[in-house]
């Protein structure tokens, strides 16, 4: 019996069987038997057309056929469906040998099962973030709108007030006594500064409300906000260098505000004893231009890094550096309509780099 | 005549008005709708409009583009002196091409009114 030399095979766990040039089992083991609908002995002698109608037009009787032609090793994947309706996957191995063709079974399931599950989950996961971005995006909106609404409205009561202490001041200046005045003038201050909050707020959450891309060249762009600050630059004697510059696509009205922020506070947080030098400069990344403006200024403790980036963040007192905290989280917001980020290196003493990109591609 | 909700403007403005134009008559209206039932009134009677008109946008019932909207309609040769200033806090562009639209001669001030503002108007538009 030529099964008998193939004896050797009977007990290992992997499935092996032997069909010849006429598809008629030569050979099955004991696994093969197990899985399959048969027994050993109703597989020998016949054909798998005969156990297994159909089976002519599967895939893995195509790579049977290959195998059986080009005398070649030939492997796949085969689903594969057990009596009790279970499907499993196994790893065939098909070799040609001289009574046919040896298949070697290797049960694959389990990997496939982690496979699938991994996609599935994959998937799914995929599923959960798009919904929750597009919650957050929501969120987002809303919270703008809320500024927006809160800073505009607030306007007004702010105004109000401003007015009532003008009338107060021209009606009944003489009837009211030196401290009485020293209260109003405090009050006008306070409401002033309240004024200049809100219409900073305002301007922050209108921020890019009407942005446009355009082919902006920075070269010229900077060229533009150094003129604007001729006067400042020209009074602090502060050296400012641009190195070149690319011409890209960006809000431009926005980029000229970034740079305008940037460079004033260059110019405002100096050292009292030396003059200011101001560098400006861009490196072409992958996928992103990346602009530094590099100063020779107070700079900032590592601990702030953050902390300055948000909305009417200060770091000094009033009377020492003037206004609102405002301007790097305008900076900030700009950037991020850019699809870039915002970072700062500084030592204290030393100076302070501020870095963003500009994606190349923006939208 | 002033057309504003907020009794608080409406004092304030009228104060500026008659402190820096002596003798002038001041009339202040709380709403869009009263402000036109006013005009109405005066036109059944032959009565002329106000020379200047400053009207508050965001108004709760007819708001500012309302009651322009209803002002045209009505007798064009009262009114043909007329100026409206539109008085308000929003600076939205939006407001000021909505404005341009409605062929009403027409000025665009950011309130509070200011003597400053009404110089600037006076001087610009009337010839009292």
């Amino acid at each position: 019996m030529p099964q008998d030399k193939y004896s050797v095979f009977d007990e290992i766990i992997e499935g092996v069987q032997i069909v010849d040039s006429d598809w008629r089992y030569v050979y099955v083991n004991n696994t093969v038997a197990l899985h399959g609908k048969y027994s050993k002995q109703e597989l020998l002698g016949y054909t798998m057309m005969e156990k297994y109608p159909g089976i002519e037009t599967t895939e893995m009787f195509a790579s049977l056929k290959q195998c059986m032609t080009d005398r070649k090793h030939v492997q796949m994947i085969n689903e594969f469906n057990f009596p009790d309706g279970s499907t499993g996957y196994f790893e065939l191995r098909m070799d040609p040998v001289t009574d046919g063709v040896l298949i070697l079974s290797f049960d694959v399931t389990k990997q496939k099962q982690a496979e699938y599950f991994l996609q599935h989950s994959n998937a799914l996961l995929e599923e959960k973030v798009k919904v929750r971005t597009a919650e957050l995006t929501a969120k987002n909106r809303e919270l703008e709108q809320f500024a927006y609404i809160a800073s505009h409205d607030l306007q007004e009561p702010i105004r109000t007030v401003a007015n009532y202490i003008g009338v107060l001041k021209e009606d009944y200046s003489d009837q009211l006594d030196e401290i009485a005045l020293k209260y109003l003038d405090v009050m006008n201050r306070a409401n002033h500064r309240m004024s200049q909050l809100t219409s900073a707020l305002l301007d922050y959450s209108r921020l890019g409300r009407d942005r446009e891309i355009k082919t902006v060249d920075f070269s010229k762009l900077v060229k533009e906000v150094i003129d604007d600050l001729s006067q400042v630059i020209t009074s602090s004697a502060a050296k400012i260098t641009v190195e070149q510059l690319p011409t890209i696509n960006a809000y431009e009205v926005e980029m000229r505000q970034v740079f305008q922020n940037l460079l004033t506070n260059a110019l405002k947080f100096k050292k009292k004893k030396s003059a200011i030098a101001i560098n400006i400069s861009c490196k072409e990344k992958e996928e992103a231009w990346q602009f530094s403006i590099q100063d020779n200024g107070i700079g900032i403790d590592k601990i702030h890094f953050d902390r300055i980036f948000e909305i009417f963040q200060r770091l000094h007192q009033r009377d020492q550096y003037e206004g609102n905290g405002i301007g790097l989280a305008n900076c900030k917001k700009i950037i991020e309509l850019h699809r870039g980020h915002m970072t700062v290196e500084s030592v204290v003493g030393e100076g302070s780099t501020f870095s963003f990109t500009i994606a190349k591609n923006i939208k | 005549m002033l057309v504003d909700d907020n009794p608080d403007d409406n004092f304030i403005h009228e104060r500026v008005i008659r402190k820096n134009l002596v003798g002038i008559k001041v009339i202040t209206q709380p709403s869009g709708l009263e402000a036109l039932e006013y005009l109405k009134a005066r036109s059944l009677h032959k009565e002329e409009h106000p020379d200047l008109i400053f009207l508050d946008i965001n108004m709760p019932g007819m708001n500012g583009w309302e009651f322009l909207e209803e002002y045209r309609k009505l007798d064009k040769e009262l009114q043909s002196r007329a100026i409206v200033v539109m008085l308000t806090t929003s600076d939205d562009p939006d407001d000021k091409t909505k404005a341009k639209l409605l062929g009403i001669p027409f000025d665009f001030q950011t309130k509070p009114l200011t003597k400053e503002m009404l110089d600037f108007v006076l001087e610009k538009y009337c010839s009292f």
